[in-house]
C-alpha cells in the first residue's frame, strides 16, 4: 500500500526536490540543506542525501535542524546499506564486509547481531585489529544503551588488545581515549592521546580532546590524577567476560622510513593511511603547488577511489598509482595494511616511489 | 578514431585503448578480450572525476595531465586530452613512458579528429 501512495506521490517528490535544489544553489544555509537532504531522501536519492546532510553538519555543527534530519538519514542509509552486505557477506566472508555489517548493525542499535558476527570473524580467521577495534565500538555502545559496567570493561579490553596490535593506529588511540575518559582512566587516556599527537602534532580535534581529559580529571579531584584506579582498571577481570589472546604487532610504516621519506628533496609531502582510512602519518613542507595545510580527507578519499575502482576496473588489488600534472606528481603505494601518499617536485617514472621507499628504508 | 587507437595498441604494446567523456560515456574503443567497454568507461570517469575533486581540494596549481593505476592483474594509464580522456590498459609492469611519441601522436590525432 505504502509503495502504490509512493509511486502515486513521486512527481510531487521530485518537484519538492527541484524546489530545494534551487534554494540551495540561491544561498547554503541550515535550513536549505536540511530541506535539500530530506528532498533527496524523499526520491530515494540515499547516498546523496547522507551526503548532503554530513556536509551540512560539517558546516552548520550547531543547528537541531540538520542534526535531526542527519539522524533519520543516517538510519536509512544505514538499512540500505546493511542490506547489501549482508548479501555481500553469504557470498564473501571477508573480514572487511563482517566489519562493514557489525557496524551498521551497530549503528542501528543491534549490537547482539553485530557481536555474532564480530565473534564469528575471530573464530575463523583469528584475532584481527580492525575485528579487535569493531568488538570495542560494539561493547561500548551497547553500554551506552544499556549501562551495563562489564560492557565498558569488555570495550577497554578490546580497545587496548587492538592497540597492541597496531600502537600508532589514529582511530584505535582516538577511541581508546574517549573509551577511558568515560571509565575515568584519565591517564591512560592521555597517555592515548600523547601517542596520536606524536604522530599529527596539531591536529585540532584532538588537543581539544586533551584539553577534555585534563579538565575531567581536574574535576575528578587529586584522586584520580594521582593514578587511583578508575571504575575498571586495566587487568581487572569480570567473572563470566571472555578473554581474547593478543597477536602479533602492527604494520604501519617505521616512523624512521617516513622521516627519510619526507627529507627526500623531491618530497613536500608524506601521508600513511590506513586501510580503514586513518591517518597514521602526516608531514608537509611548504610548497606552492599543493595546499597540503587541511587536507587529510581529501587525500583518503583519493587513496580509498584508487584502491576501489582498480578492483571495479577489473585489474585486481592496487599496487601504485601515480598522478602527474606538469610540475608535479602524486605517487601511493598501497602495502598489505597501509597506502603511501608522497607529493612530490617534479614529475618522475611510475618506479619513483618504491624507489624512494627503499632508498628512506635502507638509510633510516 | 578506432583506427587510431588500433594503432596505438600496436606501437605502444598495450592491451587495449577507448576514448571516453568526463560523465563516462565511450566514444570508441579498442579493448583486448575480458573487458567491457561500458564498464570500463564508467569507472574510470567515476576515479577520475573523484580525483580532481581530491586535487581540487587540495589546490593543485596545475591541471591533472596523467594519471596511471597499476594492479595485480593489469594496468591502466589515463591521458587527460580537456574534452575527454584516453585509456590505455597494459600488462602489470608494463613500462607506460607518458610522453613517448606513439602516445603523443594518437593524443594528437584524436584531438584533431575531435576538433574536425
Amino acid at each position: 500500500m505504502s509503495i502504490i501512495f509512493g509511486s502515486f506521490l513521486m512527481p510531487f517528490f521530485r518537484l519538492r526536490l527541484k524546489r530545494a535544489t534551487a534554494a540551495h544553489q540561491a544561498g547554503v544555509t541550515a535550513e536549505s540543506t536540511t530541506r535539500l537532504a530530506l528532498a533527496l531522501l524523499q526520491v530515494d536519492k540515499c547516498d546523496e542525501a547522507y551526503a548532503t546532510i554530513t556536509t551540512g553538519r560539517k558546516h552548520f555543527p550547531g543547528s537541531t535542524a540538520v542534526a535531526k534530519a542527519y539522524e533519520s538519514i543516517r538510519v536509512r542509509y544505514a538499512k540500505r546499506l546493511l542490506k547489501t552486505t549482508m548479501h555481500q557477506l553469504k557470498h564473501d566472508g571477508r573480514i572487511e564486509t563482517s566489519i562493514r555489517a557489525a557496524d551498521l548493525l551497530r549503528t542501528l542499535g543491534q549490537s547482539e547481531k553485530a557481536l555474532a558476527i564480530l565473534e564469528r570473524v575471530l573464530t575463523l580467521h583469528g584475532s584481527n585489529w580492525a575485528v579487535l577495534y569493531a568488538l570495542g565500538q560494539v561493547y561500548f555502545n551497547r553500554f551506552r544503551e544499556i549501562g551495563h559496567p562489564a560492557d565498558l570493561h569488555e570495550a577497554l579490553k578490546q580497545l587496548r588488545l587492538a592497540r597492541e596490535q597496531s600502537p600508532r593506529n589514529y582511530r584505535i588511540l582516538f577511541f581508546f581515549a574517549l573509551v577511558a575518559t568515560t571509565a575515568q582512566l584519565f591517564d591512560e587516556a592521555l597517555d592515548s592521546v600523547e601517542s596520536i599527537l606524536a604522530i599529527v602534532p596539531t591536529d585540532p580535534k584532538i588537543l581539544a580532546l586533551k584539553r577534555q581529559i585534563e579538565a575531567n580529571r581536574e574535576s575528578q579531584g587529586a584522586g584520580a590524577a594521582a593514578g587511583e584506579p578508575g571504575l575498571f582498571a586495566p587487568g581487572q577481570s569480570v567473572p563470566g567476560v571472555r578473554s581474547t589472546a593478543s597477536t602479533s604487532a602492527d604494520a604501519a610504516l617505521p616512523e624512521h622510513c617516513i622521516d627519510a621519506l619526507f627529507e627526500a628533496a623531491e618530497t613536500v609531502g608524506v601521508f600513511v593511511i590506513s586501510d580503514y582510512g586513518d591517518i597514521l602519518a602526516a608531514r608537509c613542507k611548504d610548497t606552492n603547488l599543493f595546499d597540503l595545510s587541511d587536507c587529510n580527507e581529501s587525500v583518503v578519499k583519493m587513496v580509498e577511489a584508487s584502491r576501489i575502482d582498480s578492483d571495479h576496473i577489473g585489474i585486481g588489488k592496487l599496487r601504485n598509482c601515480v598522478i602527474s600534472g606538469a610540475d608535479w606528481q602524486v605517487a601511493v603505494k598501497a602495502c598489505d595494511n597501509i597506502s603511501v601518499v608522497v607529493f612530490l617536485e617534479g614529475v618522475y617514472p611510475d618506479n619513483f616511489l618504491e624507489q624512494l621507499l627503499s632508498r628512506a628504508c635502507v638509510e633510516a | 578514431m578506432r583506427e587510431i587507437l588500433h594503432e596505438l595498441n600496436a606501437s605502444a604494446a598495450t592491451n587495449g585503448s577507448m576514448v571516453i567523456t568526463p560523465d563516462g560515456i565511450m566514444v570508441a574503443a579498442a579493448l583486448g578480450p575480458g573487458f567491457e567497454e561500458d564498464s570500463m568507461a564508467a569507472f574510470a570517469a567515476s576515479f577520475l572525476l573523484s580525483l580532481k575533486r581530491s586535487l581540487a581540494a587540495m589546490r593543485v596549481k596545475s591541471n591533472l595531465r596523467s594519471c596511471s593505476l597499476e594492479a595485480a592483474q593489469g594496468k591502466v594509464t589515463m591521458f587527460d586530452m580537456e574534452s575527454s580522456f584516453l585509456v590505455l590498459i597494459s600488462d602489470p609492469n608494463s613500462d607506460i613512458d607518458c610522453n613517448a611519441a606513439p602516445i603523443q601522436s594518437a593524443i594528437q590525432k584524436i584531438k584533431n579528429r575531435r576538433m574536425s
